[in-house]
């Protein structure tokens, strides 16, 4: 009796813990997956994909994703994606889905109508909802570099790590096909902006910061967004991320200056040269405050994402900002309880400190000569990418 | 076996259908297997965007590109196809932007038409 009970416990059980919701449909270079409490082990194609296990790519290295219900992930070099929840019912044709990109470039697109079901995307500065849409975005030091080009967003200062540029790219109110027109609402800051046409972008520079947007996005913008996501095709093209794909993420400091930093011009903290714009030249922007946004939760998995901060931060949330870069009321507040490493501090990464050291192999440093065949790789780089258009 | 074993028996199937509707119904792991297997090379993964095309689902179209030029980055008539995919969802100016990026024009008319109706009149790239 005891035996048959076991059994039917587990029946009921195994299924939960092990969810598969989709499986990796097309893998670039150097890809991992990370289940819950062990180490990243490389991703095949056609892996299954479960619930909490988080996809980490390495430099020039890119993933795409499948799920269930034939909606698409893909994400592009350095980035972090973990599927939180998944629940699809072919028979009543719903879908609902939470996930989580703490890093890099990605693009999601639905896949087949649905009658009901939500879609979050939780980003270190807010959330996105989802209505059966195609939409880019972008988190981290690309994003505040791509930001730095586009006339809304150029004088705002944006966090390497955090900042974030998401962008929809349709359907459109006159798309064809058995498609419905796409529509993104993004939390952050307490305050929710909606977007729903194609190539606004809305910017969010730093966790409790400036909502800013929908903006349109530019074409050198988005040629460089689609560098960023695509990086074997954007050398075949050549289109130019705005950092070197070839480098493996790290923090810069040079893109971050701490407030009080004066120039040597003798300006104050953050002029000069720095292209992601000031602090202050958004009206009343004292700079980002520490911790997530409220409602996302921290990361655990993920220390090295966390930046150091300035001591000051705004306290309270700013408004939306449509049309026109305005201000984000800033107040000093106190210093969070959550007490991220120093600035100067090596970034933890747990990509590269997770074994095994798939970069060390020389086979795995190969990259795609553009025929789908493996070449050898260049060395890795640091920097931005020198050929990076100049912010305007 | 007895009586009281077989009805266990009978539950526990039961149970593990209810845990796992895949059992009861088509797998959709499966299904996206199949349509991994669609995209193994160009000539095949365009076919299969143009099923998905015909069968009114744009989006699967595009995902089935974008998979098939992370694998082969030199399809050109798949990243055309997939610019006039991106206008006909009205993402003109993403669809647009792909073609002006395009460093060859040698692609057949009817593909070329095809991109030219979605997206509007623009200059072919004229690169060999």
């Amino acid at each position: 009796m005891g035996k048959y009970l076991f059994a039917a416990a587990m029946a009921l059980t195994v299924p939960a813990q092990a969810q598969v919701v989709g499986i990796s449909s097309a893998v670039q270079n150097d890809v991992r997956l990370k289940k819950p409490g062990a180490l990243p082990r490389p991703v095949a194609l056609r892996q299954r994909i479960s619930i909490a296990e988080m996809i980490q790519t390495g430099a020039k290295s890119q993933l795409q994703m499948l799920l269930l219900d034939k909606s698409m992930f893909t994400v592009g070099p350095n980035a972090r994606l973990t599927i939180d929840r998944y629940v699809y019912d072919p028979a009543r044709n719903a879908r609902s889905m939470g996930a989580t990109v703490t890093r890099g470039a990605f693009r999601f697109l639905s896949g087949r109508r649905t009658q009901g079901g939500t879609s979050t995307i939780n980003t270190p500065v807010g959330t996105i909802g989802v209505r059966g849409t195609m939409l880019d975005g972008v988190v981290g030091e690309n994003a505040a570099l791509i930001a730095a080009g586009e006339a809304m967003t150029r004088r705002v200062r944006g966090d390497p790590e955090t900042a974030t540029l998401i962008v929809l790219r349709g359907p459109g109110r006159a798309t064809q096909g058995d498609v419905s027109p796409g529509v993104i609402d993004i939390t952050a800051s307490g305050r929710t902006v909606t977007v729903d046409r194609p190539m606004q972008a809305v910017y969010v520079p730093y966790p409790g910061g400036p909502v800013i947007g929908p903006f349109p996005l530019s074409n050198s913008g988005l040629m460089q967004l689609q560098a960023v996501l695509f990086p074997a095709l954007a050398q075949r093209l050549g289109l130019q991320p705005p950092v070197d794909p070839d480098q493996t993420f790290a923090p810069r400091s040079d893109i971050w200056p701490p407030p009080g930093t004066v120039q040597e011009d003798g300006r104050g903290p953050g002029r000069g040269p720095n292209p992601l714009g000031r602090p202050g030249d958004l009206n009343g922007d004292a700079g980002p405050p520490r911790g997530f946004a409220p409602g996302v939760p921290a990361l655990p998995d993920l220390p090295g994402i966390q930046p150091g901060r300035p001591a000051q931060r705004p306290q309270t949330r700013g408004p939306a900002v449509q049309g026109n870069a305005g201000a984000d009321s800033a107040q000093p507040a106190p210093i969070g309880a959550a007490s991220p490493p120093a600035k100067d501090s090596p970034p933890s990464s747990d990509f590269e400190a997770s074994p095994p050291p798939v970069r060390d192999d020389p086979a795995k440093q190969a990259q795609p000569d553009g025929n789908g065949q493996q070449q050898t790789g260049s060395q890795p780089k640091t920097g931005k990418n020198p050929s990076r258009p100049a912010p305007r | 076996m007895a009586v009281r074993d077989r009805i266990l028996f009978s539950l526990i199937a039961a149970a593990a259908c209810v845990a796992s509707p895949a059992f009861a119904q088509s797998d959709p792991v499966a299904e996206l297997d199949a349509l991994v297997g669609d995209t193994v090379d160009p000539v095949s993964g365009v076919a299969a965007a143009r099923a998905a095309i015909g069968a009114g689902e744009l989006t699967i179209a595009v995902a089935t590109l974008e998979r098939l030029l992370m694998a082969f980055p030199r399809a050109d008539a798949a990243l055309l196809l997939h610019a006039s995919l991106l206008c006909r969802l009205d993402d003109r100016a993403g669809g647009r932007a792909e073609v002006a990026a395009l460093k060859s024009g040698l692609f057949p008319e009817s593909a070329w038409g095809e991109a030219i109706a979605a997206c509007g009149a623009m200059p072919r790239p004229a690169g060999n």
